[in-house]
């Protein structure tokens, strides 16, 4: 996976942030083994204490499990991701609805203009 | 640790002093045919041959000695600077990054310069004797003879120095171990001496090198004042000729041991790497 | 074994009538990368050398692993200076056997490798190298090393972003919890994200030391983004 960190949020958030992401969005699928803490962290361009943290935050999420001989894997749980899936989907729901209203749309605009994007694509 | 300094001190300077080395060799083989050369002519060094042969052999001898006594000079001079620039740059310029920060102590970095300095004067002033010798034996009358005789002639040589030798072979030797130590010691004196004075010269911040020559001329100062007030009542009073060899040898040592002492502590606690 | 791999306390240096370092105290645990951050001139290289006892201070004590600085700390400290330190008629193959002969730690394969993976001829002196190689090299002796205490002092000014890179990925790769890195620069941006641990320091004195992800979260910035505005001109 490619990693981008932005400046202000602590990294250990953000790598939770795009270890999530990269789960719901099939990148890395239920299952999946995870490099070691060192190699993720090589690859990402950090502190492995950080990325460790990460990690372990996972766990507690239950996002991430670990075997003690085997290493690290993505949760099994389709359920758990299905659950995250949502939850995205509905953050990122609700700042677009916040942002549509920013600029004067309803929320039934902003449906409809999401429902006639596809065709006004297609029209140009 | 000291053993591995020395070996790398070694190694480090090979190249350079199998440089001298040869120039010394090559100041031998000179020496050698100019010994001969002089030998072959029964050790009469003006004696005439024929006409032109004559005038052009006695350039070439002329040249010989020139050249001998050049190579020899700067040899020295060489293998001398160069031992006193090697502590400079390995110790004290940008090479001390590395040193420094090996594990080992001041001390043991001035031991591991001095000795190999030590060995390598000593070995170039040996060649150099034993060069100077094979001439001078060449001019001893009746050099055509036999080994056996040239060994004769050797204790002759040491006879006429002016001792009485009532042990000739045990005089000899312990004279030579006592020549030999304090060559050592001489030498100790004159390379520790110039280490503290660069120890505490680059200690400074500016004029480092001139600094270091300030420092020289102090220690000397010190060091002579030392040996007037101390030294040489002292042999005043016990007025023999051997006592008093080893009594300079002793001072020359004193001395040593003073700027090893100041070379190391400064190089401990004043160090200021550039 | 000390609680702290490195403690510093009360750090004065004077040079010349200027104070380069003034009262300066703080504490390392093992397994950190830990960023020593200031402007040129701040006291950076000083520590570090009062640190490896190239320099002597005139208040103050350290403590490596609860040891002075001496011969035996400088066996478990593994220090790139901020200048070329080797002799250029020395060749790396040369090189590899002082490291292996002074320092117990030192795992020739490792550097061998390293060094043959940039396409560096062992026997080759290290003088006909480029600029950027002999850094390199520099590098990897220390990297080389299984030390308590990394001291790097500026090891990416001066130095492409690729060979910048390398650089980082060394560290951590070389990382163990058993180890400390202090790393200085000047450079915040490039090496904010393997840190653990912050220490700003301007002219001498320590303005904060924290642990870096605490600094983003408390300043919502990133370490550069406060390291600029502290150290606005």
């Amino acid at each position: 996976m490619t990693w981008t960190f932005l400046s202000g949020k602590p990294i250990y958030a953000q790598i939770i942030e795009q270890i999530t992401h990269s789960v719901i969005s099939g990148g890395l699928p239920a299952g999946a083994k995870l490099p070691s803490v060192r190699d993720m962290a090589r690859e990402a361009g950090v502190n492995p204490n950080t990325m460790q943290r990460a990690l372990s935050e996972l766990e507690r999420e239950g996002l991430v499990y670990s075997q003690r001989t085997s290493g690290r894997f993505i949760t099994e749980s389709e359920d758990l991701i299905s659950a995250l899936k949502e939850k995205t989907a509905r953050e990122k729901t609700g700042s677009f609805l916040r942002e549509m209203l920013l600029l004067g749309y309803t929320a039934g605009q902003a449906a409809d203009l999401i429902l006639n994007y596809g065709k006004a694509e297609k029209n140009e | 640790m000291l053993g591995k300094l020395i070996k790398h001190e070694f190694k480090s300077t090979k190249s350079t002093l199998l440089l001298f080395a040869a120039l010394l060799g090559v100041a031998a083989v000179i020496a050698l045919m100019l010994g001969v050369n002089i030998a072959a002519k029964g050790g009469d060094v003006a004696a005439e041959d024929s006409g032109v042969i004559s005038g052009a052999s006695a350039m070439i001898m002329t040249l010989a000695v020139l050249a001998f006594a050049f190579l020899n000079a700067f040899t020295f001079t060489a293998v001398f600077i160069g031992a006193i620039n090697r502590f400079r740059t390995n110790l004290l310029g940008n090479e001390g990054y590395l040193m420094h920060a090996l594990p080992v102590t001041p001390a043991h970095h001035i031991a591991a310069k001095l000795i190999p300095a030590i060995v390598w004067t000593l070995l170039g002033i040996i060649a150099a004797l034993v060069s100077y010798a094979v001439i001078i034996l060449g001019l001893i009358p009746g050099i055509n003879a036999p080994i056996s005789e040239l060994w004769d002639r050797v204790i002759y040589l040491f006879q006429n120095a002016g001792e009485e030798l009532v042990f000739p072979g045990v005089q000899i030797a312990l004279a030579a171990v006592e020549l030999f130590i304090s060559a050592v010691i001489g030498l100790a004196n004159i390379y520790l001496h110039i280490y503290a004075s660069m120890a505490v010269g680059y200690s400074l911040k500016n004029h480092r090198a001139a600094a270091s020559i300030g420092v020289f001329i102090l220690l000397s100062i010190a060091s002579g004042m030392l040996d007037s007030v101390i030294f040489v009542p002292l042999s005043d009073a016990l007025n023999s000729a051997s006592v008093l060899l080893n009594l300079e040898t002793l001072y020359s040592a004193v001395c040593a041991a003073g700027f090893y002492i100041i070379a190391a502590w400064f190089l401990d606690k004043r160090l200021n790497l550039q | 074994m000390s609680e702290y791999i490195l403690d510093c306390g009360g750090i004065t240096k004077r040079f010349d009538g200027v104070t380069a370092l003034n009262n300066v105290s703080f504490r390392l645990r093992r397994g950190k990368i830990v960023g020593l951050l200031g402007p040129n001139g701040s006291g950076k290289t000083t520590l570090i050398k009062i640190i490896n006892k190239l320099l002597v201070p005139d208040e103050g004590a350290v403590y490596i692993d609860g040891i002075e600085p001496g011969a035996e700390t400088k066996s478990l400290i593994s220090y790139l200076p901020d200048r070329e330190f080797v002799n250029g008629r020395m060749s790396v193959t040369e090189l590899i056997g002082l490291f292996s002969d002074f320092y117990a730690d030192f795992r020739a394969d490792t550097a061998r490798a390293m060094v043959g993976n940039l396409g560096i001829d062992l026997k080759a002196k290290l003088k006909t190298l480029s600029k950027g190689n002999r850094e390199k090299v520099q590098l990897i002796m220390i990297m080389s090393r299984r030390a308590k205490l990394y001291l790097l002092d500026e090891p990416i000014g001066g130095v492409d972003p690729a060979a910048r890179d390398y650089i980082i990925n060394s560290i951590i790769t070389n990382y163990s919890p058993d180890a400390t890195v202090l790393i200085s620069t000047h450079l915040i941006a490039d090496v904010e994200k393997i840190l653990d641990e912050v220490i700003f320091i301007r002219e001498g004195s320590v303005l904060l030391h924290e642990n870096a992800d605490s600094l983003r979260e408390r300043e919502g910035k990133s370490v550069d983004a406060v390291f600029r505005e502290v150290f606005r001109c």
